[in-house]
């Protein structure tokens, strides 16, 4: 390619909402947008010059515009155009920009991650890494895409495990977004519950934590499919841990969720039995599904009471009591007649 | 029976020395020490599976790793650490099953760090105090961050065992020693303090001293050492002691040094 053409600005059609990209990492830098082109160049002297994507740069027509872009590292550079060329037809040379001072960027300026984050050039991963990062960096920012990405339909399968995480991590003031979060956590660990994947699995239980973490008790019957075995990861015992925790800080209104009382008390009855009642998974279903009654306010609650106390196991009644009396605890005050219930029915384990 | 040691099982709690082999059981508690030199214990953990090991033996634990990684996993995070102390209280049928019960649990509550791309270790991680849930916008918890110590303690705890008296206050500690014992999160924190660098912290998590417990003086959290001065004190000749008060921060180190003896 030669030097000696003359410098002019070029208009490309953007994939990308450049503008937005421009305006978050300059934000002093108006709204002198250039554009995209497919090439830069940089390093001293055309003889060094080295290939970068993604510019974008200042559309300011006097010299010195500023640019960013990416090395073939994907490291982030910064610096001053020299000169801009457009696309010639006639020539085997693609569009380009030229910049003999360019470096990569310092930390401590603008944040890369952002930059990152934004550049729908790059593959998913390195975004989504970018967009943990910007979790912890600007979580206004990262709140508002996550948002964003959780609305959208078509959102690449390679977002999910990332979008989850960041959810775990961000908090929503808005109760619409609330709603939003948790309806589409809850899909997302119903598709991926089904996955024959066990990356899948703790995203899977990440999701539903948060789901429940944000579900309104009156809607808890929503975690009903969650209390199956029917996926191939098995969300029963985080299934009944979601109702223990929607139900954290008030225990359910008497006779509401009575569809999900009834199959939690049908795994109780399975699980609190000698024969099934192996140390591990299985005791802990059968533990948060004695608990997850009491949550409920079910009054299958003393019968299954009753049954862990025929079974005679000290260590299992131990823990059991433990905990019931910590949920009950934790109750607000405005349930002091729950609480006192609670407390009376575990004299059974005693 | 619960919790009422057998007379012909064996307790013991030491560092490892040597070549000969010593059978450690699952649940035991396993230490690592910060360096080659001092007995400061910097790391807790459970031993996953019954194994022989011997002196520098690298075993598989459960345990809350530790947010910079140890000094035997350099600049990555494991399910593995050196056993350089280790605790084996020979745990009775009621204890270990309720350990399994208990691990069955905490699995679907605490987040993956090592194996999930994308977590940050701070945030899975708290100096005190030993657990804390993290709380969702309407005050629930969404998941449970834990001290490598307090993974340990928690687990005895269900089983009925208490290492360490959670209600008695713990030794209080300086900047000094919390730089000793902590020299990567003093690092942190001086880079925070100084307001630099947000997208190196966010590679980490990190916060802040104030979010990992230490806001406000005295500090005290609790070292890992206290855990095995704690169950140093298990043997064939008593039930399970009462819950440990630590007296001295010096007993972070394991055992004791010997200027803190005299």
């Amino acid at each position: 390619m030669t030097t000696s053409k003359k410098s002019q600005a070029v208009d490309y059609d953007n994939e990308i909402d450049l503008e937005s990209v421009f305006e978050r990492l300059m934000p002093d830098g108006s709204k002198n947008l250039q554009a995209i082109c497919d090439y830069l160049y940089f390093g001293k002297g055309m003889q060094f010059a080295k290939p970068a994507h993604s510019v974008i740069y200042e559309k300011s027509p006097q010299d010195g515009k500023r640019f960013f872009a990416f090395d073939e590292e994907n490291n982030l550079l910064h610096g001053r155009v020299d000169g801009v060329y457009p696309h010639d037809a006639q020539s085997e040379y693609p569009s380009c920009v030229i910049a003999t001072n360019s470096r990569p960027f310092p930390q401590s300026q603008v944040a890369p991650a952002r930059f990152v984050f934004l550049n729908e050039k790059l593959p998913v991963i390195q975004r989504a890494t970018a967009l943990m990062d910007l979790v912890h960096s600007d979580s206004a920012l990262a709140t508002d895409h996550i948002l964003e990405l959780l609305r959208s339909t078509t959102m690449d399968e390679k977002w999910i495990p990332y979008v989850v995480y960041a959810a775990e991590e961000l908090r929503f003031a808005n109760p619409t977004d609330q709603d939003l979060v948790w309806k589409r956590l809850l899909n997302i660990a119903f598709e991926f519950r089904n996955r024959n994947e066990a990356a899948f699995e703790r995203v899977v239980f990440s999701a539903i934590r948060r789901v429940a973490s944000l579900l309104p008790e009156d809607q808890a019957s929503e975690l009903l499919p969650l209390l199956e075995n029917t996926g191939s990861v098995d969300t029963r015992l985080v299934g009944l841990h979601a109702i223990k925790t929607v139900f954290s800080v008030f225990p359910s209104k008497d006779n509401c969720n009575r569809l999900l009382a009834n199959r939690v008390n049908e795994l109780a009855i399975k699980f609190i039995d000698r024969d099934v009642l192996i140390p591990g998974e299985n005791t802990a279903i059968a533990e948060a599904s004695v608990v997850a009654l009491a949550c409920l306010k079910s009054d299958q609650l003393k019968p299954r009471l009753e049954q862990v106390a025929r079974l005679r196991l000290g260590w299992f009644s131990k823990i059991l009591r433990r905990s019931l009396t910590q949920v009950a605890d934790q109750w607000d005050q405005s349930a002091a007649i729950a609480k006192q219930s609670i407390h009376e029915l575990t004299t059974f384990l005693e | 029976m619960s919790g009422q040691p057998n007379q012909t099982r064996q307790f013991e709690t030491k560092r490892v020395i040597g070549n000969y082999p010593w059978t450690v059981r699952s649940f035991a508690v396993v230490g690592e020490d910060a360096d080659e030199t001092s007995h400061f214990v910097a790391h807790a953990a459970l031993n996953e599976d019954t194994c022989e090991i011997r002196e520098g033996a690298v075993i598989p634990v459960f345990h809350m790793c530790p947010p910079l990684a140890g000094p035997s996993i350099e600049g990555s995070q494991s399910n593995a650490i050196r056993a350089d102390v280790v605790s084996d209280i020979s745990l009775d049928v009621d204890e270990l099953n309720s350990m399994k019960h208990w691990r069955a649990n905490v699995e679907k509550l605490k987040r993956d760090v090592i194996n999930v791309q994308g977590l940050r270790p701070f945030r899975e991680y708290i100096l005190f105090p030993h657990k804390k849930p993290v709380l969702s916008e309407l005050n629930r918890p969404i998941y449970w961050r834990y001290s490598c110590a307090g993974l340990v303690i928690d687990c005895y705890e269900t089983a009925g065992i208490e290492i360490i008296d959670l209600s008695a206050e713990m030794p209080e500690i300086d900047e000094e020693c919390l730089a000793e014992s902590y020299p990567r999160i003093a690092r942190l924190e001086e880079i925070f303090q100084k307001k630099q660098d947000h997208e190196f912290l966010s590679k980490y998590g990190y916060r802040g001293l104030a979010d990992l417990g230490l806001a406000e003086k005295p500090w005290r959290p609790i070292f890992v050492g206290y855990l095995f001065h704690s169950l140093k004190r298990f043997s064939v000749d008593t039930t399970r002691p009462k819950a440990y008060s630590p007296k001295s921060s010096l007993e972070r180190y394991f055992p004791l040094p010997p200027a803190a003896n005299s």
